[in-house]
C-alpha cells in the first residue's frame, strides 16, 4: 500500500499504549457514572483493574524487555522505551489515584447506603467477629504458610498476580526486626460474607490480618501489609501478539529475566523499612512502585454483583434476546438460508441461532461435513457437543482450534482433545501465525448437487461472551462465498494458496491491500469533486500505514466517520485533514465488538464487516476474513446499525484532537444506541407473540405438537 | 442427481484434486498441494514421496467431506522406468488405498489437446484453425487443427543436458552462449520446417503448460484463455534471456538450474512463432485434469464426444506419410468394422478395441515404405516407434503386433510363438483383431475395392459373410478362405464368403 511519507510524521500519532490508558480511562468514567446501575458500576470498576493488569503483564512488560535489550526504535508516534515506559508509569499513577477515589469516596458509602457493605474486622459485632474467627481456624489457618525472609533463607518467589501479606515482627527479647510474606491462596474467596447480615462483606486479607499472630507464636507483630506483584506473562515471545522488534531480539534475553516483576502494589501506609525491603529483594524500578489507598486489586468488584443477595434495581435490567424466527429450532435453518441471507447482531438477535445452525447440521443426514474455527471457546459449550455428535453421526468435522488464544491455553487444549476423543478433525492451529478468522462451514448434499452453508462472524463461538460482547454475524449459502470458503479451510489444513479469492478478502497481506485500494478509490472520487465518505467500525486503530491513509484521505476532502472502542492512535486536528475526520469511542453496558467497514463508493455503497481490527498483528500476522454484504436489505440493515451507534450521545466520547470529551447534552434528545438496540430486541419479541397468539386464535382445532421428523 | 466424481492426477510439480460433475463438466472444488522440484529427474516423485502421501491423505479428507465416492488417480509417467513406477504405485497404494494409473507421453498430449478442443466454444478464440504447442515435462509438442478437428502433430525433444554444456562452457570461450543455443535449436527445427504443414499466416498459437509465462501473464480471476501480446512477449524474452542469473533467481524466482532450460524454451517458443507466422498468441490455463473429466465423462456414458477422431487422424496422416493406398485402407476398414461391430456376441471386445481395429486398418502397410521384403515387421517398428496420440504403451503394442501378424504368410504357428512372448489377455486381442482384419483384408485382395458392402449373419457354426458385388470375386473368395483358418482357430466359427449380385444399385 503505498503512502504518503508526509502524514507518517510521528507528530501525527498518539502512543498506542497511552491511547489505551485513556480507554481504560472511558471503562473508569462508566464506573463513576450515576446513570449506570450501583452494581454495574463496581463492575466497570473491576474490570479497569482486570484490564490494567493484562496490560502490564503484556504490553509494559515487552517494552520492558526492549529496556534491557537497549532497543533504540522509537514508536510510530517518535517516543523511545524508555520515555514509553516513563509516560505510561506517569498515567497510571494518575488512573490508580482515581481509581481508588472512585472506590473510597463515591462507591463504597453509595453501597453501603443500600444495604451492601464491605466492613473492616473492627466493625463486627462480637457474634460476628467469632463467626470469622471460627472459619479463620478452621478453614484459612491451616492451607496458610507463612515464609520466613533472613539470612539462612533466601527471599521467597511471589507469584504473578498473587496477594500476599508482608509481615514485619520482632521477638519480645529482642530489637531485631524480623521479616516474613504469607501467600493468600487463590483457592479463597476474596470477599468473605458476615453472619446475621444480607450483604456485609470482609476482605480476606483483612481477616488473615486479625489473626496472624497465630500464625507467629512467640512473636510480636509490628506491621502487616498487602501486597501485590505483576510480573511478565509474555513469556512465549515468538508466537505473541509482540511488535516485531521484540521477536528480533528474543535471542538477546536472558533466562532469568523472563518474568521479572513489572509493577508492584502495596499499601500506602507501609513503614519505609518494611517498603524498601520489599522494593530491593523483588526488583522493581521506583517508578513501578504503585502506593495504594484502598484494597489492593479491585478485581474482586467483578464477583460482588454475583455476591449480592437481591437488589435487582442495582443492576442492568436483563433483555431477553430476540429470536430470528427463521434461525430458530423450529424451522429447517438449510431452507430459510437457501431463500435470503441473514444478518444477526448479538446479543440484540439471540446467538442460539448460530448454535441452532450447527445443532442441525450435526443431525441433518444430508450434511456431509462440517468445519470451523474455535479461538475462544467457553467452558460447557453446547458448539463442543454438537459438533462431537456431528462426529458420531459419521460427519466429517474439522476443527481448528487456536490453542494460543492467550490466557486460554490451557482450556483451549482441554476441549480440543474433547473434540479428537469424540471423532473430530482438530488443527491445533497454524505455525507462526493466529487464525483469528470466525467461520463456519457446512457442506451438504442436495438433490441437484453439493451447495455449502456459511456463518462468518465478528466474534468468537462463545456463548457466554455472546451475551455482553456486540458482534455481527451473516449466514449465507452464496455460491462464491463457499468457494472462497471451501479453498481457505484448505490452506489452513495445509494445502497451497489457491490464486484469488471472489468475494472474501483474508489477511495475511490482502486485507491491508483492499482497505488501501478502498481509500484510494474514495480520494478518487473526493478529488472529481463527488461525494466520498468512509465510516469504520472497529475495537483498535494503530497500524500507522492505515492511519497515514486516513489522513490522506481526509486531506483529499473525504468525510471521515470511525467508530473505536479502545486504542485510538489517531489525533483528528491535524490542520491538513480539513476536520474531515471525527472519531467516536462507545464504552457502555455492552462491550462493543464488531468490526465494520463501509466506503461511499460514488452512490454505489459498499459494506463489509471482518475479524480484523486495524492493528498491524491483524493486518500481517493474523488469518482474518472481511466479508462483504450483498444483499441490499442486509446492506441497509448494516448502514442502518451504523448510524445508529454514530448517534450516540450519551455512551459515546468524540474525539477532540487527542483527548475523548463526552458529547455535551445539553438542548438535544438523549440517545443511547445500545439501549435503542435492546428495546427493538423487546418490540420485535412482543410482535412474534402477538402474531403467534392471533394465529392461535383463529385455529379452530388443537394444533398438536409432533416431533419434527413426523 | 449430480455425478461427481474425484480427480486425481500427479505432475512433476503437483498433486491436483477436482472435484468435477462430470456431466455439467462444472468443479465443485479444487485443491492443488505443491510439490517442491526435485534435481535429478529419474528421481522424480520418490523424493518427495512423503509430501505426496500427505497430500493424498488430505484429499481421502476432502472427497468424504463432498460424499464423493468415485474418484481416480492418474500420473505422469513419462521419465520413470516401468518398473519404478510399478514400485511406485505399490507404495502409495499401500499407505494411501489409492491406485495409480500411469499415463504416458501420447496419452497426455491427447488429454491436453481434448481439454483445449472443449473449452474453445465458450472462448475468445474465434480462429477455427490453430496450433497447439505444449510444454511438456520430457518433450515439446506442436499440433495443427483445421477447422477445428485434429490434423497433425510433432515432438521435440529439447537435449537439456547438450544445452547445459553449452552454457557452461561458453564461460571460457568468447563464444555467446546464447547465439549458440539458439542455433543448436534452429537446426533442431529444420526437419520440423521442411515437413511440418503449416497453416497460412495470421493464425492464432495457444501454448499450454508454459509454466513460467502462465506465473506472469495467466489470468488470475480462472479465465481459460489470456491473450499475450508480442510485445509482452518480446520483453520478457529479452529479460530472461538478457538478464544476469541472480536477477532471474531474486525477481522470478528461477532456480539457477533451471534457468538454461527456461531460455532454451523461450528460443524454441520464438522461433515457432516466426515459423508459424501466427498473429495471435493465447496462454491456457487448462491442463491434463479437464481432458481426464471428459474422458471419465465418455467413458460413463455421462458426456457425448467424439474425440476419437484425433486419434484416427493423426493414424492417417501417419499413412499418408508413409505412402500407403488411403482407398484400400478406407474399403479394409469399412468392411472390418461392419464385421467387428456384427460379430460382437463372438469377440466381446469393446470399443477401445474397435479404435485400435481400425487404426490398425490404416498403419499395417506403412512398412511397405521401407521395403517390400518383410514389411509386416517393418510395420510394426515403425508403428511402436511413432508417438500415436493418445494411447497407452500396451494400445500401440495391440496395433504393432496386429501388423506385424496381418500378413496372410504368417503361419499359425508363428503367430503362436510371437503371442506366447506377450501376456496372455493383450495376445488374444491381437488373435483377434488379427482375424477379424484378416477376413476384412481378403475382401480387397485385389486392391480394387470391390466389395463395398457386406451382410454378415451367424447360424450355428458357420459366419456367412455375404458380399453384395457385381465384380468378379475369385481372388477374394481364395484368399477369404485362406484367412479364415486363423479366424476358426480363434472363434470355432467357420466363415464363409458367399456373393451376391447387386439388383439394384
Amino acid at each position: 500500500m503505498k503512502v504518503k511519507n508526509k502524514f507518517l510524521n510521528p507528530d501525527f500519532f498518539i502512543n498506542r499504549e497511552l491511547s489505551w490508558i485513556d480507554f481504560n480511562g472511558r471503562v473508569l468514567e462508566e464506573a463513576r457514572d450515576p446513570e449506570n446501575p450501583l452494581l454495574e458500576r463496581a463492575n466497570f470498576l473491576g474490570i479497569t483493574q482486570s484490564n490494567v493488569d493484562e496490560f502490564f503483564m503484556v504490553r509494559v512488560a515487552s517494552l520492558n524487555k526492549l529496556k534491557t535489550a537497549h532497543v533504540e526504535k522509537k514508536d510510530a508516534a517518535g517516543l523511545t522505551v524508555a520515555e514509553q515506559i516513563e509516560a505510561i508509569n506517569q498515567k497510571e499513577h494518575h488512573m490508580v489515584a482515581r481509581r481508588y477515589t472512585t472506590y473510597n469516596r463515591s462507591l463504597i458509602p453509595l453501597l453501603a447506603k443500600q444495604g451492601i457493605k464491605i466492613v473492616s474486622v473492627r466493625d463486627l459485632n462480637d457474634g460476628q467477629y467469632e463467626a470469622l474467627r471460627r472459619y479463620f481456624n478452621d478453614e484459612v489457618y491451616p492451607v496458610l504458610t507463612p515464609m520466613a525472609d533472613d539470612s539462612s533463607r533466601p527471599f521467597p518467589f511471589i507469584a504473578n498476580n498473587s496477594l500476599n501479606i508482608a509481615v514485619r515482627l520482632h521477638l519480645p527479647t529482642s530489637t531485631e526486626a524480623k521479616y516474613a510474606i504469607i501467600r493468600i491462596p487463590q483457592l479463597f474467596k476474596r470477599l468473605i460474607r458476615v453472619v446475621n447480615e444480607p450483604n456485609t462483606f470482609v476482605l480476606i486479607e483483612d481477616i488473615i490480618k486479625e489473626f496472624i499472630p497465630l500464625l507467629f507464636a512467640g512473636y510480636t507483630i509490628d506491621e502487616t501489609t498487602t501486597f501485590r506483584v505483576i510480573r511478565d506473562m509474555d513469556l512465549d515471545v515468538a508466537e505473541r501478539d509482540t511488535s516485531d522488534l521484540l521477536l528480533a531480539v528474543q535471542e538477546q534475553l536472558k533466562e532469568r529475566e523472563h518474568g521479572s516483576v513489572v509493577r508492584l502494589e502495596i499499601e500506602k501506609q507501609t513503614s519505609s523499612a518494611l517498603a524498601r525491603r520489599l522494593i530491593t529483594n523483588l526488583k522493581v524500578s521506583s517508578q513501578a512502585i504503585y502506593y495504594i489507598n484502598g484494597p489492593i486489586d479491585l478485581t474482586f468488584l467483578k464477583k460482588l454483583g454475583r455476591e449480592v443477595n437481591g437488589h435487582a434495581d442495582l443492576r442492568f435490567t436483563p433483555f431477553t434476546p430476540y429470536q430470528v424466527p427463521e434461525l430458530d429450532e423450529h424451522h429447517d435453518i438449510f431452507a430459510e438460508i437457501r431463500r435470503r441471507d441473514f444478518l444477526v447482531q448479538h446479543p440484540y438477535d439471540s446467538f442460539n441461532s448460530v448454535i441452532n445452525f450447527i445443532k442441525q447440521a450435526a443431525f441433518d443426514p444430508q450434511v456431509l461435513a462440517i468445519k470451523m474455527t474455535l479461538y475462544r471457546v467457553s467452558g460447557n459449550s453446547p458448539i463442543i457437543k454438537y459438533l462431537g455428535q456431528a462426529a458420531q453421526q459419521g460427519k466429517q468435522v474439522t476443527v481448528l482450534v487456536e490453542v494460543k488464544a492467550r490466557f486460554d491455553e490451557k482450556n483451549n487444549v482441554r476441549w480440543a482433545k474433547k473434540l479428537e476423543e469424540m471423532g473430530c478433525h482438530v488443527i491445533y492451529g497454524l505455525v507462526g501465525l493466529k487464525t483469528h478468522s470466525k467461520t463456519i462451514l457446512i457442506i451438504r448434499k442436495e438433490h441437484d448437487g453439493i451447495r455449502r452453508y456459511m456463518h462468518f462472524g465478528t466474534g468468537n463461538y462463545n456463548d457466554v461472551t455472546a451475551h455482553f460482547y456486540t458482534d455481527i454475524g451473516l449466514f449465507t449459502c452464496n455460491n462464491e462465498m463457499g468457494i472462497d470458503s471451501t479453498n481457505l479451510f484448505n490452506t489452513l489444513s495445509g494445502f497451497s494458496q489457491p490464486p484469488y479469492y471472489h468475494r472474501l478478502h483474508l489477511s495475511p497481506k490482502n486485507i491491508r491491500k483492499f482497505i488501501g485500494h478502498k481509500i484510494d478509490n474514495e480520494i478518487a472520487h473526493a478529488q472529481a469533486g463527488d461525494p466520498a465518505l468512509i465510516r469504520m467500525k472497529m475495537n483498535s486503530l494503530s497500524d500507522p500505514h492505515i492511519i497515514a491513509k486516513l489522513y490522506e484521505a481526509a486531506a483529499a476532502g473525504v468525510k471521515i466517520e470511525l467508530i473505536v472502542r479502545g486504542i485510538c492512535c489517531l489525533r483528528n486536528d491535524i490542520p491538513e485533514c480539513k476536520n474531515n475526520i471525527t472519531v467516536h469511542s462507545i464504552v457502555g453496558r455492552l462491550l462493543e465488538h464488531s468490526r465494520i467497514y463501509y466506503f461511499s463508493n460514488g452512490g454505489k455503497e459498499e459494506i463489509y464487516f471482518a475479524s480484523a481490527d486495524m492493528m498491524k498483528r491483524n493486518l500481517d500476522r493474523r488469518v482474518e476474513i472481511l466479508y462483504p454484504v450483498l444483499e441490499d436489505d442486509l446492506q441497509q440493515r448494516g448502514i442502518a446499525i451504523f448510524d445508529t451507534l454514530w448517534r450516540d450521545n450519551v455512551k459515546a466520547r468524540n474525539l477532540v484532537g487527542t483527548q475523548f470529551k463526552r458529547i455535551d447534552r445539553r438542548g438535544i434528545t438523549s440517545f443511547n444506541a445500545q439501549e435503542f438496540f435492546i428495546s427493538e430486541a423487546k418490540r420485535k419479541q412482543r410482535q412474534i407473540r402477538k402474531e403467534s397468539k392471533r394465529r392461535n386464535k383463529k385455529a379452530s382445532h388443537f394444533i398438536p405438537l409432533l416431533n419434527d421428523q413426523n | 442427481m449430480a455425478n461427481y466424481y474425484g480427480i486425481i492426477y500427479l505432475s512433476y510439480r503437483s498433486l491436483k484434486l477436482k472435484i468435477i460433475d462430470l456431466k455439467k463438466m462444472t468443479t465443485l472444488e479444487t485443491v492443488v498441494a505443491d510439490i517442491p522440484p526435485t534435481v535429478a529427474k529419474n528421481h522424480v516423485f520418490t523424493q518427495e514421496l512423503d509430501t505426496i502421501i500427505r497430500g493424498l491423505h488430505g484429499f481421502k479428507q476432502i472427497l468424504k467431506e463432498n460424499g464423493v465416492t468415485s474418484f481416480k488417480m492418474w500420473a505422469n509417467g513419462q521419465l520413470l522406468e516401468p518398473m519404478t513406477a510399478a514400485y511406485l504405485g505399490e507404495q502409495i497404494f499401500t499407505q494411501t488405498g489409492f491406485t495409480i494409473h500411469w499415463l504416458n507421453e501420447n496419452q497426455l498430449i491427447y488429454l491436453k489437446a481434448i481439454g483445449v478442443l472443449e473449452s474453445l466454444d465458450e472462448q475468445i478464440i474465434s480462429d477455427p484453425s490453430f496450433y497447439l504447442l505444449n510444454f511438456g515435462s520430457s518433450s515439446i509438442t506442436i499440433s495443427k487443427f483445421a477447422e477445428q478437428t485434429f490434423h497433425t502433430n510433432w515432438n521435440f525433444t529439447l537435449d537439456e543436458q547438450l544445452n547445459h554444456e553449452v552454457i557452461s562452457s561458453s564461460t571460457n570461450t568468447t563464444a555467446n552462449a546464447i547465439e549458440i543455443l539458439d542455433d543448436i535449436i534452429g537446426s533442431d527445427l529444420i526437419s520440423f520446417r521442411n515437413q511440418f504443414p503449416f497453416l497460412d499466416a495470421g493464425h492464432t498459437l495457444i501454448v499450454q503448460d508454459a509454466n513460467f509465462l502462465n506465473r506472469i501473464f495467466l489470468d488470475k480471476k480462472g479465465v481459460k484463455f489470456t491473450k499475450l501480446s508480442s510485445k509482452k512477449f518480446l520483453n520478457i524474452y529479452e529479460k530472461v534471456l538478457y538478464s544476469p542469473n541472480q536477477y532471474l533467481e531474486e525477481k522470478y524466482h528461477i532456480p539457477l538450474s533451471e534457468q538454461t532450460n527456461l531460455v532454451a524454451r523461450l528460443i524454441l517458443l520464438k522461433r515457432i512463432i516466426a515459423l508459424t507466422k501466427v498473429k495471435k498468441i493465447y496462454l491456457t490455463s487448462i491442463s491434463a485434469m479437464t481432458g481426464l473429466a471428459l474422458a471419465e465423462g465418455i467413458q460413463s456414458h455421462l458426456l457425448k464426444r467424439n474425440y476419437d477422431s484425433m486419434i484416427v487422424s493423426a493414424a492417417q496422416y501417419l499413412a499418408a506419410r508413409y505412402d500407403v493406398d488411403l482407398n484400400h485402407c478406407h474399403n479394409v476398414i469399412h468392411n472390418a468394422l461392419h464385421l467387428f461391430d456384427q460379430t460382437q456376441k463372438i469377440h466381446h471386445l469393446g470399443h477401445d478395441e474397435r479404435l485400435l481395429l481400425e487404426l490398425a486398418g490404416y498403419l499395417s502397410d506403412i512398412g511397405n515404405f521401407i521395403g517390400h521384403t518383410d514389411h509386416f515387421n517393418h510395420s510394426a517398428y515403425i508403428i511402436t516407434a511413432s508417438k500415436l496420440l493418445g494411447l497407452s504403451q500396451t494400445q500401440i503394442q495391440i496395433i504393432a503386433e496386429v501388423a506385424r501378424l496381418y500378413n496372410l504368410q504368417t503361419s499359425r504357428q508363428q503367430i503362436n510363438e510371437r503371442l506366447a512372448q506377450i501376456p496372455p489377455t493383450t495376445g488374444l486381442i491381437i488373435a483377434k483383431l488379427v482375424a477379424i482384419l484378416r477376413l476384412a483384408g481378403a475382401l480387397d485382395a485385389a486392391f480394387e475395392q470391390k466389395v463395398t458392402k457386406t451382410s454378415i449373419s451367424l447360424k450355428a457354426n458357420t459366419l456367412i459373410v455375404t458380399a453384395y458385388s457385381t465384380d468378379d470375386l475369385t481372388l477374394e473368395k481364395w484368399t477369404f478362405n485362406r484367412s479364415a483358418n486363423l479366424f476358426t482357430t480363434v472363434f470355432g466359427i467357420r466363415p464363409q464368403l458367399k456373393q451376391r449380385m447387386i439388383v439394384n444399385k
